[in-house]
């Protein structure tokens, strides 16, 4: 048997004492994972410098000089389109001073150019302009570019790594693609981008939304149309996925006899319940449709599910949207997918809606969230950018019902963290699987362990 | 004599303990009854529609109101009367509806 003794010897963790904060094997999980500024640094330093990050999507930045900023920390890089239709990725300072180039999103005039003294590149990172260069020490065009960003595109999201060196993206992402694929990502494009901050670790959220175990107690009221105890977690060497239980029915954790279930009720707390509670998720384009479709009777022998699919394909096809590489199981369910590290939510037939988050500064208690909704369109159909809403505190929007639970736990939840006299935190070993691997993955960034 | 609720789709008959809860009730005669958060008011899995009750009921408390007014039966039936289970005292001639309510003795663990 190996013990956390002989993992942390293996592992050529730098900061003394640290390794004592991995989560090997069986043993309970150190909760100073989630409260400790040591580990916010330790992340700092050797994860978010090494790993491919979500950055924007390719639909942010549909004309030359558009540019979308993505910072991690201390670290921040700018996209950009470039004059030929490339996307690249910069270090956002300049070489002369080092004033940032770029805040947020916008376009660059043809150009970027450093407002403190007027320092030109253009959009591929070649100087093209310095004041009185004549004054300066000559040196090779090479040395006066923009300091690249790996940046590499995948179903429409563009992604940076701060790492020169990194494996290509899509060796990165493992099987990602084989689930992504077949819901067309690439024909996807924004319906809502929305901001905030909210009072927990990083991590907390993506353990949140990387299981659906908490379901019962936290949303009980998808227990009456979807078997959640019926979930399949697939840990991915370095990413999760879990789906499945997509065919409507109640929870076995309610104990209704199949002879008293109907149908038609099904049907309807399962359509209300994702339409009214998970805003975005179907998209807007196909839900009032089946929410009006769903309240004419069902027809003898027809179930909530041959209902729901038949309904949803042929809405699809009304729509010009090719899912013929979908099975019936992704169009009922869809899968929920980890990203590693910050990039997670489900892929539905049709859309998308994920969580970005990142740490907020040096606070352990504290992340950037960002709810991402996604909308598959028609070949041929613009892909288009939404508005961008900001709200630096969560309790000034309405999220939905379901975010909402998510959000209301999330303070409870850091709160007791940092009380340590509860000891070492426990997984569940199935329903939970996605979650120890997130964290397996994560300790092979900052301790070298194995997994 | 004790209050007897009846319970519907499957006609079971339970007879209550003056005071005691619907749901109390159940599990003190050996049926599952379908609840998640344990009959703290707090998951509205127990709720029951009442079919037909011989007398005013008692009013539920804020708590119980409170809750009710969150579950998704009442959106798709407005005119129905929702309870909590682990909430309403019994009384006699109380009929309710309830899938799920089925001897625990048969019920899987999950």
């Amino acid at each position: 048997m190996v013990t956390t003794g002989d993992r942390a010897e293996q592992s050529r963790g730098t900061r003394t004492g640290l390794e004592q904060l991995a989560a090997f094997g069986n043993d309970l999980i150190p909760r100073e994972r989630f409260t400790s500024r040591e580990f916010v640094e330790l992340e700092y330093e050797r994860l978010w410098p090494r790993v491919w990050q979500v950055a924007c999507r390719v639909e942010e930045i549909p004309a030359p000089g558009d540019f979308v900023e993505y910072s991690i920390g201390d670290r921040s890089a700018f996209v950009v389109r470039t004059a030929s239709g490339d996307i690249r990725a910069f270090h956002n300072t300049c070489i002369h001073r080092g004033t940032a180039l770029a805040s947020g999103c916008g376009s660059f005039n043809g150009e970027i150019r450093c407002p403190f003294h007027g320092w030109r590149w253009d959009l591929d990172g070649d100087n093209t302009f310095v004041l009185d260069a004549h004054e300066f020490p000559a040196e090779p065009a090479e040395d006066l570019r923009l300091r690249d960003v790996r940046a590499e595109t995948y179903g429409g999201f563009v992604f940076v790594n701060f790492d020169p060196d990194a494996r290509p993206l899509l060796d990165y992402l493992e099987e990602i693609p084989d689930y992504f694929a077949p819901y067309r990502p690439e024909r996807m494009c924004f319906t809502t981008h929305k901001t905030t901050i909210l009072p927990t670790n990083w991590k907390v959220v993506v353990d949140a939304f990387n299981e659906g175990y908490h379901i019962s107690a936290t949303h009980p009221e998808i227990l009456r149309w979807k078997d959640e105890a019926a979930l399949e977690y697939t840990p991915l060497h370095t990413h999760t996925r879990y789906g499945g239980a997509g065919w409507p029915m109640p929870s076995r954790r309610l104990g209704i006899p199949s002879e008293e279930v109907d149908e038609q009720e099904l049907l309807l707390f399962k359509i209300d319940d994702l339409i009214d509670n998970l805003p975005g998720y179907i998209g807007p384009a196909e839900a009032e449709a089946l929410r009006a479709v769903a309240r004419t009777p069902l027809p003898d022998d027809t179930t909530a599910g041959d209902f729901y699919l038949k309904r949803r394909r042929d809405g699809a096809v009304a729509r010009g949207l090719d899912w013929s590489d979908l099975d019936d199981d992704q169009v009922l369910g869809g899968d929920d997918l980890l990203v590693f590290p910050n990039f997670i939510g489900p892929v539905i037939a049709g859309a998308f809606f994920g969580y970005r988050v990142r740490p907020n500064g040096m606070d352990p208690h504290s992340c950037i969230f960002e709810l991402w909704t996604l909308e598959e369109r028609a070949g041929g159909a613009p892909l288009t950018m939404c508005e961008r809403e900001v709200y630096p505190d969560w309790r000034e929007h309405e999220w939905g019902l379901v975010v909402q639970q998510d959000f209301e736990n999330f303070e409870g939840i850091q709160r007791g963290l940092k009380n340590s006299a509860g000891g070492g935190l426990r997984w569940n070993l199935r329903q939970e699987s996605c979650v120890r691997r997130f964290h397996e993955v994560l300790d092979r960034y900052l301790f070298d362990a194995p997994t | 004599m004790s209050p007897r609720v009846r319970v519907e789709p499957s006609g079971i008959v339970l007879e209550a303990e003056p005071g005691e809860t619907v749901m109390a009730a159940a599990l003190r005669a050996g049926y599952r009854w379908p609840t998640v958060c344990g009959g703290h008011a707090d998951c509205g899995v127990c709720a029951l529609d009442v079919v037909a009750a011989p007398e005013p009921l008692a009013a539920a408390s804020a708590e119980e109101a409170d809750r009710i007014a969150q579950l998704p039966e009442l959106r798709l039936y407005p005119d129905r009367t929702y309870r909590l289970a682990c909430r309403i005292v019994a009384v006699d001639g109380l009929t309710v509806r309830k899938r799920g309510v089925v001897p625990a003795a048969g019920v899987r663990p999950v």
